[in-house]
């Protein structure tokens, strides 16, 4: 191994300038603004409504061509229950001998409405 | 008289009310009117389920194919007729091409 002694040495300096200064305080990442996240937020939960809402919306309508659809059938049922109802032997069952239960009137009772059943009154057309 | 699934009858409303309306509007008139004692609108509850009859075996004789597919659609999606637009007008046009002419 040779070394050549011509050559000029130089000893390792700090860049010119100096270093830069060491950061030796407390080091934090950086920080989104409160009133960004805020504004995030609110701009999620917007297009969120509007998704749900055009889709309820969307659904209402559907609703009601579906409905309008089915009482376009209503007639065609209503004649064939009619013509059914009139061929069978319908017959009026409060002729014979059984009687319908008493409802206690004076309790309770009276306070229920008619349609969940407390007072109900059966009617036949024959 | 044959009797036809819910399906089938919504699937045809179209169809139907091309040629039944008056009967159907007689029918509703007369049920206003008079109550709902199905012996008095008798003549009119006859008049629309004939009508409706003969639709109907004119669409399962002429229209076979595109009835069962529009029935099949409705019953896929839940009887959601909003769904089957495509099947039903498919049916329309069937019975528009082939038997309209018969009912005039």
């Amino acid at each position: 191994m040779t070394i050549n002694y011509k050559q000029k040495w130089v000893q390792d300096l700090p860049p010119p300038g100096g270093f830069p200064a060491l950061e030796y305080g407390r080091q934090t990442p950086k920080m989104i603004s409160g009133y960004k996240l805020f504004g995030a937020t609110f701009l999620i939960m917007g297009v969120g409504t509007y998704i749900y809402l055009r889709g309820r919306i969307q659904d209402l309508q559907d609703d009601d061509v579906e409905r309008v659809r089915l009482s376009k059938i209503l007639p065609i049922v209503q004649a064939e229950n009619d013509i059914m109802f009139l061929g069978a032997a319908h017959k009026n069952v409060y002729l014979t001998r059984w009687m319908p239960p008493i409802v206690n009137n004076n309790g309770l009772y009276r306070f229920i409405p008619r349609e969940y059943g407390a007072q109900k009154e059966t009617t036949h057309h024959h | 008289m044959e009797q036809y699934t819910r399906a089938e009858l919504l699937m045809s409303v179209d169809p139907i009310w091309s040629i039944c309306e008056r009967s159907m509007y007689a029918f509703e008139k007369c049920k206003i009117e008079k109550g709902d004692d199905p012996e008095v609108c008798l003549r009119y509850a006859i008049a629309v389920s004939g009508c409706t009859q003969k639709i109907m075996q004119e669409l399962t004789k002429e229209c076979k194919q595109e009835l069962d597919k529009a029935v099949h659609c409705l019953e896929e999606n839940n009887m959601r007729s909003v769904k089957c637009d495509k099947e039903r007008v498919d049916l329309s046009q069937c019975f528009k091409l082939k038997s309209f002419e018969k009912f005039q």
